[in-house]
């Protein structure tokens, strides 16, 4: 239990994900769907920042004058590369979404999948 | 029946990362991985080898830039499927918002006065990347947020007067163009593909080139988050 509580950071990520993931799965609205994805990406997002924390450490700019250890410099770029990717694929998702809607008048993955 | 398969996956799933996030080392520990690897060399030698003191920068623009790169194409190829997704419409017809609410006053007073504000940061944020918080990625999101607010609250035609459409287009690929002519660039000077000319030779050229894509990745992201705003709104 004390392993847990010492990550408890990973594990509240861990819970975000799986909430993500429940409401990918479970809702049948195409919007929530998408919130979901981007509910586990931002759980992603979390665990990676938190891997990459120094305890009492400072921000990856090298000019002050700080004997503290420095945060990881490469997964806060990967974060923000993911952040991008996550974006386009909400811009795209959304998008088809809409272009759903317009053909099918529904965005219920369930009447979807029933008519027509 | 579906809900009480999904819980027992869910469940199933959060024993085996909790299990898997034991083995880890505790958050802020000093065996962290990064404490022993890449990184440490990236923070001791980075701000000598690229010349930035924002370390998030160096290594976005010089150890992984085929990273920032390929990041870079995935927005506009993701702007490019919005647009064949949703194709543009005739603007000068009737448009689809007529049927929304015309913003009021009030929001266009509050916008009007911020909006410039918001595009002074942005701005700022994109320049002073290397040697600070900021980056182009997050100033150019920043000014195309700058453009939602201001499509929302005094409407997208008046919006878009500030950015015209054959200006967008270009701007769209304002990234790409850079990236090539880098790609350009590199072997011209004597140094490889994707790779700055020698301090020693050029002194000035590396601190021109990262701000020369600086600026191109960041218009490119503010056009392309407008334009993926526009090509939605008004949509039922």
């Amino acid at each position: 239990m004390t392993m847990l509580l010492d990550r408890a950071d990973y594990v509240l990520a861990i819970i975000l994900f799986l909430i993500g993931l429940y409401a990918l799965v479970a809702k049948s609205n195409l919007i929530k769907k998408i919130i979901g994805l981007n509910i586990m990406e931002t759980a992603v997002f979390i665990f990676i920042i938190t891997g990459g924390l120094a305890r009492d450490g400072s921000p990856p700019l090298v000019t002050q004058d700080t004997t503290s250890p420095y945060h990881d410099p490469v997964s806060q770029t990967i974060v923000l590369v993911g952040i991008v990717v996550a974006v386009s694929v909400t811009a795209l998702a959304l998008s088809l979404v809409t272009r759903i809607h317009a053909e099918h008048g529904t965005i219920e993955a369930d009447e979807l999948r029933g008519g027509r | 029946m579906r809900r009480l398969a999904t819980l027992l996956l869910l469940a199933l799933l959060a024993v085996m990362l909790l299990s898997a996030v034991v083995e880890l080392p505790a958050p802020g520990s000093p065996e962290m991985p990064f404490r022993s690897h890449v990184s440490q060399h990236y923070l001791e030698q980075g701000a000598e080898e690229v010349g930035t003191t924002n370390i998030v920068k160096a290594v976005l623009l010089e150890y992984r830039l085929f990273d920032t790169f390929g990041e870079a194409a995935v927005i506009f190829t993701a702007l490019a499927g919005v647009l064949a997704v949703l194709p543009p419409r005739d603007r000068s017809g009737s448009g689809g918002h007529h049927d929304r609410a015309a913003p009021g006053q009030v929001t266009g007073y509050v916008v009007g006065r911020t909006v410039p504000a918001i595009v002074i940061f942005g701005t700022y944020l994109v320049l002073s990347g290397h040697a600070g918080p900021g980056g182009a990625f997050q100033g150019g999101v920043i000014l195309g947020a700058a453009a939602i607010s201001l499509s929302l609250g005094v409407g997208s035609d008046h919006a878009r007067e500030f950015l015209p459409e054959h200006v967008a287009a270009w701007l769209h690929g304002a990234a790409m163009v850079v990236f090539l002519l880098f790609a350009a660039i590199g072997p011209l000077t004597g140094a490889g593909v994707f790779a700055y000319p020698s301090t020693a030779a050029l002194p000035w050229a590396r601190e021109w080139l990262m701000l020369f894509i600086e600026a191109g990745i960041g218009a490119a992201s503010a056009a392309i988050i407008a334009s993926v705003f526009w090509s939605m709104e008004g949509r039922a």
